[in-house]
């Protein structure tokens, strides 16, 4: 009788790279202080000292890391039940999935400017991004506002954005964000 | 205020602001979660100090890593340079094949109406 797994004799010839094996590296759940970004970085660097990631690419990993990580403490510390952090890698590609808590009007804020770097392309979001730049204004905790692009940028555009609500005034902003080894 | 040094750590960069010669550098990586409080300093001692007409300074920028925050700060702090007196070039240093940094260079240039230097490094 067949089961609908493969025999060990088959399984045994496919690889991880056939399935899509992705290593799960480190996960984080709660509250993202910034004692928690101190840990985590110098993590990330050390391990990319094992990795066979382009020296390029192992910088836009960190770069995005740090982005992400000061997202998730500037907005996901106040009620942090639902902050998440992991990192994951496979034999092709590094995978950061972030998720903190957003109320309504801040997801119709995001959304807003996801959906206007999303009508661009990755020059506009070059250009986009300068424009920011050179403007005076900035976010309440001094970002202007450039993160999404400079993740948008990092990684080449791989970047997914997902909502969950969990009520009518609360939702979970998903990221997944992936820096492919671009062997 | 005569000189600023501070050492670079794993979160901030290594700066070396000195008077005598007028000089201006910063390395390492900038990722503070509070840029602002760890680059207004630098803006004071820039209003403080390039306010000779005819003086001349470089700014020395050789960055590993900077977080979008830090990216505002450095904009500040280039622009205060700009709008001196004091006659400045920026040298731009990055590492051969960061093409992310030169870009970075090459954005603050297209911005800021000072001569730059874009310097490639040695890995």
């Amino acid at each position: 009788m067949s089961s609908g797994f493969p025999s060990k004799q088959q399984s045994a010839l496919i690889s991880n790279e056939e399935i899509g094996f992705q290593q799960l590296e480190l996960q984080w759940l709660g509250p993202m202080s910034e004692h928690t970004i101190q840990c985590i970085i110098p993590w990330l660097e050390s391990r990319m000292k094992q990795s066979d990631l382009p020296p390029l690419q192992i910088k836009r990993l960190v770069r995005v890391v740090v982005e992400l990580l000061q997202n998730l403490h500037h907005h996901g510390s106040q009620n942090a039940e639902h902050t998440r952090f992991n990192i994951e890698s496979s034999h092709d590609k590094w995978t950061v999935q972030t998720e903190n808590e957003l109320t309504t009007e801040q997801r119709n804020n995001l959304e807003q400017r996801w959906n206007a770097l999303m009508q661009l392309t990755p020059e506009q979001w070059r250009i986009s991004q300068r424009e920011k730049l050179a403007s005076g204004n900035r976010s309440s905790h001094g970002g202007g506002g450039i993160g999404l692009n400079e993740i948008l940028r990092k990684t080449e555009g791989h970047v997914e954005m997902a909502f969950l609500n969990l009520t009518s005034n609360v939702h979970i902003v998903r990221f997944t964000a992936q820096i492919h080894s671009r062997k | 205020m005569s000189a600023i040094s501070l050492t670079g750590n794993s979160k901030t960069p290594e700066v070396q602001f000195n008077t005598e010669p007028l000089s201006m550098a910063i390395s390492g990586r900038s990722i503070p979660e509070n840029s602002i409080e760890f680059y207004q300093p630098l803006l004071d001692w820039v209003d403080q100090h390039l306010d000779t007409s005819g003086a001349s300074i470089e700014v020395a920028i050789r960055l590993e890593y900077f977080n979008t925050s830090s990216s505002k700060c450095i904009m500040d702090l280039l622009k205060r340079v700009e709008k001196s007196p004091t006659e400045a070039t920026v040298l731009w240093y990055y590492e051969e094949e960061d093409e992310d940094m030169l870009e970075a260079g090459e954005d603050y240039d297209a911005i800021i109406d000072i001569p730059f230097k874009l310097i490639a490094t040695a890995e």
